[in-house]
């Protein structure tokens, strides 16, 4: 029992090294309503799996969901919140120089309302390495 | 941690009132005339909701309707909840047009609450009124929200969508915590069928064609890549802790999860 025990934990640990290669980029993505009313999701693009489907978030409140993306190196999102009059165009990105191996962010919210919105967007936390994965967190008010 | 879908599912009273609930013409009959009732006195709004459900034929409407009716019950239902929204938001409504017509004092009681939940949420800032249908059962939340037969007023469904949004919120959230560092993502990948599976018909509509496929080949990747998810589960049992985490944390080098490794294996070994 102790050997297989010691046994199961060192051949965890040697499928680890031996497949710590290619991974899906998994991206946490957080939207916060912070209008009066319902904000209502439009899809445009998204580059991989979306788990759950986005649907629309309550007056004061946020949703998450991810993005599993086909491949570590390069992942993207594009998507809208309306509420009432406002309107919001969110996207977010990431890429991973295919020399340098550097990883880059991008992020951005867009007011394309009949009414100004405020359409904040932000990285709040990302991995430097392997499988470079991210969170993004939106908010239209 | 192994959340599951059924983790957060509220227990529901099984002493359900199975008696049929009365609708009357009459609505002028205020609460306080009807508190006397052995019914009102014994009826609470959690028990009334799912005595509603019950009368409910959603499930049995929904396993009978076709992938194009689904996914159109699914989308006027969201078009339905947005409106409403966008009606409170105006500010411009009767709240009177916007009850049950109904003289049963439980089902106005419902109808009631559900309303000043609504409204209180869409107050600037919102208001602290609660939810009916707090603690209601994740699919028994869901058959309320997509029964456009008028069993339910907008109101109540409303309700019922926020609290079942909420549940949904704090299940998606949780998930983060079960990223790893190094990608090990089979327990995330699996909470996520567990999800999908169980959720009733209406729902899995709305969902691309094929993503259930698509879901399930990441998951079987991770598998690929990082062994049978049972293994590590069997462990965890045996052992009355979570392997995975105590071992691996988040930032740790190869170096340092060698480390924990041995010093867990150890540990184990002592342990016996």
């Amino acid at each position: 029992m102790k050997l297989a025990k010691l046994f199961g934990a060192a051949a965890l640990f040697a499928s680890m090294v031996a497949t710590a290669h290619a991974a899906n980029t998994t991206v946490t993505v957080k939207v916060k309503n912070s209008t009066t009313t319902e904000a209502a999701y439009t899809y445009e693009y998204f580059s991989g799996s979306v788990s759950p489907t986005p649907g629309s978030i309550l007056p004061s409140n946020t949703t998450t969901f991810y993005l599993t993306s086909v491949a570590d190196t390069v992942s993207g999102m594009r998507f809208v919140y309306a509420s009432g009059n406002k309107k919001c165009r969110f996207a977010a990105s990431h890429q991973v120089n295919p020399s340098t191996k550097v990883p880059s962010w991008t992020k951005t919210g867009t007011s394309i309302g009949t009414t100004r919105a405020t359409c904040n967007a932000n990285i709040t936390a990302a991995q430097a390495g392997l499988p470079y994965n991210y969170t993004v967190e939106f908010e239209i008010k | 941690m192994n959340i599951t879908i059924k983790s957060y599912q509220a227990s529901i009273p099984a002493q359900v009132p199975a008696q049929e609930i009365p609708r009357s013409d009459n609505t002028t009959k205020s609460i306080a005339e009807n508190t006397n009732s052995s019914t009102a006195a014994t009826v609470s709004i959690s028990s009334s909701a799912q005595a509603r459900y019950i009368q409910s034929s959603a499930t049995e409407r929904q396993a009978a309707m076709s992938q194009g009716e689904l996914k159109q019950l699914h989308s006027s239902t969201w078009s339905d909840i947005y409106n409403f929204s966008q009606l409170l938001g105006s500010k411009n409504y009767n709240k009177d047009d916007l009850l049950p017509q109904t003289d049963d004092p439980a089902r106005l009681e419902l109808g009631k609450k559900s309303l000043e939940y609504a409204i209180s949420l869409h107050q600037s800032p919102p208001g602290n009124a609660s939810n009916p249908f707090a603690g209601m059962a994740r699919n028994d939340l869901s058959a309320v929200v997509y029964d456009d037969s008028g069993t339910y007023t907008m109101a109540e469904r409303y309700a019922a969508s926020a609290e079942l949004r909420m549940q949904d919120e704090a299940y998606f959230s949780s998930l983060s915590a079960k990223l790893t560092n190094g990608g090990d993502n089979r327990d995330f990948f699996k909470s996520i069928l567990d999800y999908f599976d169980d959720l009733p018909p209406v729902e899995k509509a709305a969902y691309p064609d094929g993503y259930r496929d698509s879901i399930d080949s990441l998951y079987q990747e991770q598998l690929d890549q990082w062994g049978p998810l049972a293994l590590i589960k069997q462990a965890t049992e045996e052992d009355t802790e979570k392997l995975s985490e105590s071992i691996f944390k988040e930032g740790q080098s190869s170096q340092e999860m060698l480390q924990a490794v041995l010093e867990k294996a150890i540990g184990l070994s002592k342990a016996q």
